[in-house]
């Protein structure tokens, strides 16, 4: 269960803890000006500060999330126990994702996972997806959160076959960002990173979500999913103790999927791989960053299982043993920077302690090398999901 | 200093000590009055609570004066004020139950509690005397201090006395001890009680002195005479480690069985000296270790546990059971001779061991028990053989019958005596003065007919055929139905609607469950019932000579469903299906005859199921599931359909009502067309459910399989899932009582396999608990939930919470992200002897094993054989060993449902294992599982 939010930002002179209601409204309002202070602390800059300020200001607006206020405006995905859709919340007008996650629980646990959910608003970075609040209706519990346009990676995956390098590099940036500050500010192990929880926008912004805030809610979850793809590093497999290394892992292994098209476990055929590239693959990369063309995926996505005879879908379980027992993946060599490389194979160790912190990461040379780089995000997003930058609405 | 520290902590504790205890005398003690006066005191239940009742109270005195001891016993100079206060004087006369005015007189006389206790025994008496109380009440008193000494010494002493029963009052009936011998190891009375700390050993014997508010007394006579009378009639209950119950009920009654003397109410013959010490006089019947001078042996180790026919395996077995009528019932007409004998040897093998369960191993693995048993609730002993007798035999095969080859039908003749003049069709000899058959007109001396086959109307050909035949193993038996031959000679079936005659010689088998059994829920002693109307209706004077099968009960069919009468007219279509007899199938078309009736129901159920092979042959299945559709088919319009009680997997389950309250799920199918394969394969899964009968199996009643209208109707489960009660009521179970409700899961499994259904989705939630007895539902309908939920998300798979510590390890390994590859999950016996674990688990621990981990943590592990660490667990070593082989990687380690029960047996308890509907059971005080 992640910590209590230690620094204890009550931005709501009323007390803390109380009414929903009540503190969001007076939270909102009182914390604008605490949240500009707070916001000074945060290493961003003037767009994106601009950007959460603006956020915050229509957050105000929302006063209590009720079931009646939003029209839905269509499907977004499903996972993590939940089915999200795009609403329209009436009274305000404004376009959020909702997330609805069916429970079985007694009322009392009900307001607890409500109660811990509120460290949420308390999560304003540029790197972490909006918050406008939560609420119970009807055996389900809502999780509204500010709506990305572009949607999340896996989506984004599929329709560009491979990410470039560069989009991946600056992807990453935005991405070790927000694990750093819920870690510093709020202590908060996020857990679950892959590429369906990383979110973009036309405006080209990067945002991490369903970081695991409240351990009640992932305790009550009616209905877990397991898919064919496993994030989960193998000390969390094995159900030892974990901390935020199994996040760098989760990472590691979410940019090899998205850079080589394919969810590297079990690893593809090298031949098949190396087909995918083509001879000059920086200029590649370089020319699918700029204009969203999609890239080549390997073909064979069905993978022989070690010992099998034929393709055939692996079972979930042989895929977490083999990640568990058998070598991590690793990014083809040639098809990409060194330093890429290195990045992935610091974080992809398997033992916890073998993995470079986050703070090492953010001073890689990976880091540094797109740290400055003039990739429009968002027009690749754009692109790529044939989105007209004109008519996004984003807010 | 630090010891005037202690002090005033000492004195504190103390005085907490008795202000609690003080509160718990209180509400105790109203409590007891309330028994007194308000209950049926010749209730045995009343008694019992009242002997709890008293039992306690002397406990929580003890407590006091012990609190009050160990602070003396701190050197303490005086005790505050308060403290001198307890155990409060009045409360404790009023509770022991002298009149008021002895007790305002005894106050009067301004006594301390401790004082009155130390009294001499004749100052104590003559100072009760003065006051108006009665040798009786004196009695009362004397050896409620006495056990409230004894109580408190052995407190002060340290040892356990939890268990000890320190009633003080006699009570009619029962049992018991002599009053005087000290527990702790004195000598019982009881020859057959062995129980070191026998607490009745130091209470008065009870004497059911049909009660009054005033207790009265009656210290036992020590003499160990026996009541048989008593035995049968008293439930022996007390909370010891008993070895023997029965044996307790046995000595030491002084009142004679008559005991309803008019006066007698209120008093009880001439007390024996209290203190006198006997000798256990054995005259128990059962043996029993002479109990231990002065250890506390917590667990009996020799002997099996001995149990009353109170026990609750005997209320439950009563209550199943069949007919007794028709266990004693020998087959009459039935003397073997020739060759022709073997094969009308009645198949004695059901009486026995199924008593509990019906429809048994269908491939007839008679148990040798004595055709003519004793009734079903067994007086005294039930040793760890009985209870597997009380459990399913694992059905062996056909061809180890015990005594030879059988048909399944009897066709008795009718004989009258005659003169004959003729030679004897048995033995051939002349007979002049016989029997003649009625209707096949054979003729036999009079001894010979006894011994003649119950094969009336067969030809001597048929009778050679059906001997081959039955000698032959099974599956050529289909092939070659001899029934059938037979039937295509001779009969013709003309069934009429509720008067189908069987113009035929030829048993039918039985009709559908429902027919034969009524739709009752399956404790109901109704089913007895039926099958004894059915013996009975072998009527004198059929109409017609072809006709020598009545249905049995017209009011019965009558009563029937009325889609159930479509199954009679549809005899008209499957001839060759009803004629047979061997290969009935799932088509439950054939009707009751009153011959089969002789035959034990479970035969019939047996033969009806012994060759059922829905696959095996083509014509076989389809009618099979045509016929099953229709006779199991409700229509949707007759289902009165309530309020929504939950959702589950499939879909919502409602409160219904068609002919009584029931359960509907209604199923949400999709549209895909690959359910339709499905929906096939799950009306294949349906016919078997139907022939589940059992107590500790929800009765499955019918389905509505018209999509997109699907419904399953079974009868209604009162009472609340172990889910419930154990994470969301937060409910924990002693050891006692986790282990009467794994051995009724075991048991109601245990069925289930022999009847080769894989329950598949046994959990918790799937378990409920009506009234101490459970009731396992939604076995066998695992693929129903695949087929309804939507394979939108092909990628994932949806994990229930609560789901993946059920699963097997070849389950887990078997998992697949892919929606429809999950319908081949290797489910099978043992995989449901591993999710039995877990739920032992959960009543072990109160919550599921490996609670917090993530999904793929679960799957890893458990794929891999890790086992949630039972270190935590507090329970017997025993308890954990089964916990593990259940939990075994390799599925053959796992043992199977007999061996669960066997190996629950064998887990030592505390206490006697009462039936938890048991109101006795209630009050027990719950201090101290055992020691692990």
């Amino acid at each position: 269960m992640p910590a209590k939010n230690k620094l204890n930002l009550t931005i709501s002179v009323a007390e803390p803890g109380g009414d929903g209601t009540t503190d969001r409204q007076n939270g909102a309002q009182a914390s604008l000006e605490a949240l500009q202070l707070k916001l000074k602390e945060l290493d961003i800059d003037d767009q994106q500060r601009e950007r959460l300020e603006e956020f915050l200001s229509q957050k105000q607006k929302v006063g209590e999330l009720l079931e009646e206020d939003f029209e839905k405006l269509g499907e977004l995905g499903a996972g993590n126990g939940g089915v999200v859709t795009k609403v329209l919340h009436k009274p305000t007008g404004l376009i959020m994702a909702r997330k609805l996650i069916h429970l079985e629980i007694k009322p009392a646990v009900r307001n607890q996972i409500i109660r811990e959910l509120k460290v949420l608003h308390e999560c304003n970075s540029p790197d972490i997806v909006g918050y406008y609040g939560a609420f119970y209706s009807d055996g389900e519990i809502s999780i509204c959160m500010e709506y990305m346009d572009g949607g999340s990676l896996d989506l984004i995956l599929k329709k560009a076959g491979r990410v470039p390098e560069p989009i991946l590099g600056v992807i990453n940036i935005s991405v070790l960002k927000g694990l750093s500050y819920l870690r510093e500010k709020h202590q908060i192990i996020h857990r679950d990173v892959k590429p369906s929880n990383i979110l973009v926008n036309s405006r080209g912004e990067i945002k991490i979500c369903d970081f695991g805030v409240s351990g009640q809610l992932i305790d009550s979850m009616a209905n877990s999913f397991v898919g064919t793809r496993s994030y989960m590093a193998p000390e969390r497999l094995q159900g030892t103790h974990y901390t935020v290394q199994s996040d760098i892992w989760s990472l590691g292994l979410s940019l090899v999927e998205m850079a080589i098209g394919r969810y590297p476990v079990p690893p593809a055929d090298p031949n098949d791989l190396s087909s995918i590239f083509g001879v000059d693959v920086m200029e590649e990369h370089m020319e699918a960053a700029r204009t969203g063309k999609a890239l080549k995926v390997a073909r064979n996505s069905f993978v022989c299982p070690p010992g099998a005879e034929g393709p055939r879908p692996m079972a979930i379980f042989e895929l977490l043993d083999y990640i568990v027992n058998e070598p991590p993946p690793t990014l083809p060599q040639g098809r990409f920077s060194d330093e890429f490389v290195d990045f992935v194979d610091k974080c992809l160790k398997k033992h916890p302690s073998d993995r470079a912190d986050l703070q090492s990461l953010i001073n890689h040379s990976f880091v540094k090398k797109y740290e400055c780089s003039d990739i429009d995000i968002g027009h690749w997003v754009c692109k790529v999901m044939n989105i007209d930058p004109a008519q996004s609405n984003s807010p | 200093m630090s010891s005037s520290k202690d002090r005033e902590e000492a004195e504190k504790q103390a005085i907490k000590t008795c202000t609690t205890n003080q509160c718990m005398i209180d509400f105790t003690a109203k409590h007891l009055n309330g028994l007194r006066i308000e209950c049926a005191t010749t209730e045995e239940i009343t008694q019992k609570e009242i002997r709890e009742a008293e039992s306690k109270l002397i406990k929580l005195f003890s407590n006091q004066l012990v609190a009050k001891q160990r602070l003396k016993g701190q050197e303490f100079e005086e005790m505050p004020e308060c403290l001198e206060a307890y155990p409060r004087l009045q409360q404790w006369l009023i509770v022991v139950g002298l009149k008021t005015e002895t007790i305002k007189g005894i106050l009067g006389d301004e006594l301390s509690f401790d004082a009155l206790m130390r009294k001499e025994e004749s100052d104590l008496r003559s100072l009760l005397k003065n006051h108006g109380a009665s040798e009786r009440d004196f009695q009362t008193l004397q050896t409620a201090f006495r056990n409230l000494k004894l109580c408190t010494e052995i407190q002060l002493k340290g040892k356990n006395y939890s268990h000890c029963d320190w009633h003080f009052t006699d009570l009619f009936v029962g049992s018991k001890s002599a009053s005087g011998s000290p527990s702790g190891g004195g000598p019982n009375v009881e020859g057959g009680s062995s129980p070191k700390m026998h607490p009745r050993s130091s209470s008065p014997s009870t004497e059911l002195a049909a009660l009054s508010s005033v207790g009265s007394s009656n210290p036992s006579s020590c003499s160990a005479t026996t009541f048989p009378s008593l035995t049968t009639t008293s439930v022996p209950s007390f909370p010891i480690f008993a070895k023997d119950i029965a044996p307790h009920s046995a000595p030491s009654s002084p009142l004679p069985s008559p005991h309803i003397h008019p006066n007698s109410q209120k008093y009880t013959p001439p007390p024996t000296p209290p203190l006198n010490r006997q000798k256990p006089v054995s005259t128990s019947k059962y043996p029993s270790t002479p109990p231990p001078m002065k250890k506390l042996l917590l667990f009996p180790d020799a002997q099996p546990i001995q149990k009353s026919k109170s026990h609750e395996s005997q209320l439950a077995n009563r209550v199943v059971d069949i007919d007794p009528v028709k266990t004693k019932k020998k087959p009459q007409n039935i003397k073997l001779s020739g060759s022709h004998e073997a094969l009308f040897l009645r198949r004695l093998s059901a009486e026995g061991a199924e008593m509990t369960t019906r429809g048994l191993s269908g491939h007839s693995s008679p148990v040798t028990s004595s055709p003519v048993r004793s009734p079903p609730c067994k007086q005294d002993v039930a040793t760890v053989d009985d209870t597997a007798r009380y459990t399913l035999t694992v059905p062996r095969s056909p061809k180890t019958p015990v005594v030879g080859p059988k048909l399944h039908h009897q066709i008795f003749h009718r004989f009258t005596a005659n003169f004959v003049l003729a030679p004897c069709d048995q033995c051939a000899s002349f007979v002049i003065r016989g029997k003649v058959c009625r209707f096949c007109k054979k003729k036999f001396h009079k001894e010979c007919a006894t011994k003649a086959p119950p094969a009336c109307g067969l030809s001597d050909a048929q009778l050679d055929y059906f001997l081959e035949w039955s000698e032959s193993p099974v599956p050529d038996r289909r092939r070659t139905n001899p029934s059938i031959m037979v039937a295509q000679d001779e009969l013709s079936l003309k069934p009429n609607n509720s008067m189908p005659n069987f113009p035929g010689p030829l048993l039918q088998d039985s009709g559908s469950n429902t027919s034969s059994c009524n739709s009752s829920s399956p404790s109901s002693p109704a089913y007895p019932q039926t099958s004894s109307g059915t013996v009975t209706s072998p009527s004198p004077a059929p109409s017609s000579p072809r006709i020598q099968f009545r249905f049995p009960d017209i009011d019965r069919i009558s009563s029937l469903p009325p889609d159930l009468d479509v199954m009679y007219q549809r005899n008209e279509n499957d001839g060759d299906d009803v004629v047979s007899t061997n290969t009935s199938n799932d088509s439950e078309k054939t009707l009751i005859d009153s011959n089969t009736s002789e035959r034990n129901l479970l035969d019939r159920v047996d033969s009806m199921d012994s060759q059922d092979d829905p696959l095996g042959h083509s014509w076989n299945r389809q009618n099979s599931l045509a016929a099953t559709m229709k006779e199991w088919d409700i229509p949707f319009e007759d289902l009165a359909i309530g309020d929504s009680i939950g959702k589950g997997r499939f879909g919502t389950v409602h409160k219904g009502h068609w002919h009584g309250d029931v359960a509907i799920k209604l199923l949400d199918m999709g549209n895909d067309s690959d359910n339709q394969a499905q929906l096939a394969a799950f009306r294949l899964e349906l016919a078997m459910l139907r022939k589940t009968r059992h107590e500790n199996l929800v009765l499955f009643m019918g389905a509505c399989m018209k999509p997109p209208r699907l419904a399953i109707v079974t009868s209604f489960c009162k009472g609340e899932t172990l889910y419930t009660l154990i994470h969301m009521k937060k409910d924990t179970f002693k050891i006692n009582k986790a282990m009467i409700i794994a051995s009724q899961v075991a048991q109601g499994m245990s069925y289930l396999h022999a009847r080769s259904i894989i329950h598949k989705d046994l959990r918790s939630k799937n378990i409920f608990i009506d009234a101490g007895r459970v009731v396992i539902t939604d076995f066998g309908l695992f693929h129903v939930t695949k087929i309804c939920r939507g394979s939108k998300k092909d990628d994932w798979l949806s994990v229930p919470r609560g789901w993946l510590c059920y699963l097997a390890p070849e389950i887990i390994r078997a998992l697949k992200a892919l929606q429809h590859s999950n319908m081949d999950l290797p489910f099978t016996e043992k995989s449901d002897l591993y999710a039995f674990g877990t739920v032992w688990y959960e009543l072990l621990c109160n919550e599921w094993p490996f609670r917090s981990q993530p999904c793929e943590t679960v799957i890893w592990q458990v794929g891999c054989g890790m086992k949630q660490s039972l270190s935590t667990v507090n329970a017997p070593r025993e308890v954990k060993d089964i916990l593990m082989s259940c939990w075994a990687y390799q599925p053959q380690e796992r043992p199977d449902f007999v061996q669960i029960t066997k190996a629950l047996e064998r887990v030592p308890r505390t206490r006697l294992i009462r039936s938890p509907s048991h109101p006795v059971h209630l009050s027990r005080s719950t201090e101290g599982i055992f020691q692990a």
